[in-house]
């Protein structure tokens, strides 16, 4: 027998109601939010950071492929190591499905890493994901949004 | 990410190293990888860079916690020895108990 309150259909359905009540809060203040991501102002990108795909080298432009929009995946496998980190691969099992979709609606979606292309390529096949995963060459993609109000991006 | 002091100076979630450090202790002699996610920008050829997130940030990105949130017990995260990359979990685990 569970330890947990039981009760009848109608109390859950009621409790249930009550719930629904702060989901729907939550689903409305998490759309207000996604509005308000998007009304952040744009930073231009300075820096010519340069990434190792399986297509080649490319720019940060490049990875566009022509489309207008483009996510970044920063996953988390080091030089040293010879397979990704656990958590990062979940997070990707959860978003690789998704690409497709994301392609067809302007936005490209690059996974990169700090490892050496060969591993990265080599993880990808044995995860079974057909996603598109670059090295960062030249600058670590890492960008700061401006604290003190002045326009900067991209650090080395 | 990277938070290793000779590939680039360390800040990660909008923290510099001695934030990091006055939150957890832990940051003080680790270094290494972090997650992240970026948004950016095209037009032509001008490329904006328009928002990331680390950490807790993109929780709701990692769509296993989204199910594991309806699902009775929740993530039950506090102990993580069940997880594992999806091909290394034994084959005898994942059964019904």
């Amino acid at each position: 027998m569970t330890d947990h309150k039981t009760g009848t259909r109608q109390e859950w359905l009621a409790a249930r109601l009550e719930l629904l009540e702060a989901e729907k809060a939550l689903t409305r203040r998490s759309d207000e939010l996604a509005r308000q991501r998007r009304e952040l102002p744009w930073v231009r990108v300075e820096k010519d950071y340069r990434f190792a795909t399986e297509d080649g080298d490319a720019s940060l432009r490049d990875l566009f492929g022509g489309r207008s929009q483009m996510l970044v995946y920063h996953f988390m496998f080091d030089p040293d190591w010879d397979e990704g980190c656990p958590s990062c691969s979940a997070v990707t099992d959860g978003f690789a499905g998704s690409i497709p979709h994301f392609e067809h609606h302007d936005v490209a979606f690059v996974v990169v890493s700090r490892a050496p292309l060969g591993k990265l390529v080599g993880y990808k096949r044995r995860m079974g994901w057909d996603v598109r995963w670059g090295l960062v060459v030249r600058q670590q993609l890492q960008l700061r949004l401006p604290r003190d109000g002045r326009s900067r991006s991209g650090t080395s | 990410m990277t938070a290793d002091p000779a590939v680039a100076p360390v800040e990660y979630n909008y923290k510099d190293q001695a934030q990091l450090e006055a939150e957890n202790a832990a940051w003080r002699d680790w270094s290494g990888e972090q997650p992240g996610m970026s948004a950016f920008a095209r037009d032509g050829d001008d490329v904006f860079h328009t928002y990331s997130a680390y950490s807790r940030g993109f929780d709701g990105l990692w769509t296993m916690w989204q199910w594991l949130d309806r699902a009775p017990l929740g993530r039950n995260d506090g102990d993580m020895s069940w997880f594992h990359r999806h091909d290394q979990y034994p084959a005898t685990a994942g059964a019904p108990s």
